[in-house]
């Protein structure tokens, strides 16, 4: 009678242990961070083209000779590459006439503080390495004709953009 | 109407048994069956601390924030549930041992809605809570469990994943890490 009563009891409790736990659940989540590395740029100093002249047809500087170039300094990861990027001709629009006026930029890099020995940027895109510092300086001359433009004063964007390699 | 029909094939069996082997009993065995109710976990969004600077520092995911993990929980709104999240302590990258710490945080809502006003923080990384709160305190009766004719009322509470990161001075690239969540009745 036990024999057949635990039988019985083993193929009931068989039948009871094939289906599955609904009274408990379990699920997952992704967590997802990208990390890039610290740049940034900073303003040492706005172009200065000085007073311009009536006479004067043309308007160039020179990002390695003239003091009034201006200046960018780059801080990122050490001894890194990067990437710079510039629109090298924009449009200046003179705010009052709608009048417009081209201006090209042309740079020049170097790794230290030295304008004098700055390599020009003949590329766009260049790739150039950073300092030991994780430094980079960019001297931006332009040159711009004067011919037929009308007096007031011209406003347009000078865009850089700088990313790791 | 069905369930005494089971029973007289369950008593039909049992007596078939018993006369397979030859022998015939006049005695029965009465069994009754728990039946649980079903219960949901599913994911809603995954945790994204989007786009973050090495040494950044401390960087959370606060309540609310577009970048908040979301688990939702789905089951019968007479009972309680446990809820336990694993997470790891840091996020980790491919191709480099940098890793950066990570530490979980978490709030329910269960008043029915997905709505974070609702969310109530946890301490720890386990709770138990009513899954359908109740305003007027605690129930006047023990549930009913499910039977033939009977499904329970179901609700749905919500699970928000937040946390933060302590980024310091480590290699660029993709960091993740998996956050599981189990849920249960109590």
């Amino acid at each position: 009678m036990l024999k057949y009563l635990t039988l019985i009891i083993l193929s009931l409790s068989l039948l009871m242990g094939q289906s599955d736990r609904f009274d408990q659940a379990s699920i997952e989540l992704n967590i997802s961070a990208t990390v890039v590395d610290f740049l940034e740029m900073i303003t040492l100093s706005d172009i200065d083209v000085g007073t311009v002249q009536p006479s004067q047809m043309e308007i160039r500087l020179d990002p390695r000779l003239d003091q009034g170039a201006g200046l960018i300094k780059i801080q990122g990861r050490q001894s890194s590459s990067i990437r710079i990027a510039f629109t090298q001709q924009v449009e200046m629009v003179n705010s009052a006439t709608n009048h417009t006026m081209s201006i090209m930029y042309n740079l020049s890099g170097n790794s230290l503080n030295e304008q004098s020995s700055s390599n020009p940027i003949n590329e766009n895109p260049v790739s150039v390495n950073m300092s030991s510092n994780g430094e980079y300086y960019i001297w931006i001359g332009c040159y711009f004709s004067l011919a037929g433009v009308t007096a007031g004063t011209y406003d347009g964007d000078f865009v850089i953009e700088v990313e790791y390699n | 109407m069905t369930g005494i029909r089971l029973k007289y094939q369950l008593y039909l069996l049992i007596l078939l048994q018993f006369l397979i082997v030859g022998l015939v009993f006049s005695q029965s065995i009465q069994f009754s069956i728990y039946v649980e109710s079903e219960l949901n976990a599913t994911k809603q969004q995954d945790i994204d601390f989007q786009e973050v600077i090495t040494n950044q520092g401390l960087t959370p995911v606060n309540l609310g924030d577009p970048g908040m993990g979301v688990f939702a929980i789905t089951g019968n709104q007479e009972l309680d549930v446990i809820v336990t999240i694993d997470a790891p302590t840091n996020l980790t990258t491919g191709g480099s041992s940098d890793v950066i710490p990570f530490t979980l945080n978490f709030a329910y809502a269960n008043k029915g809605e997905n709505d974070i006003n609702d969310a109530i923080m946890v301490a720890g990384n386990s709770i138990r809570f009513q899954l359908l709160g109740r305003s007027e305190g605690p129930a006047s009766h023990p549930p009913t469990p499910p039977h033939s004719g009977y499904v329970p009322t179901e609700s749905t509470a919500y699970i928000y994943v937040i946390g933060s990161l302590d980024v310091g001075d480590i290699d660029a690239g993709e960091y993740s890490g998996t956050v599981s969540l189990t849920v249960e009745y109590d």
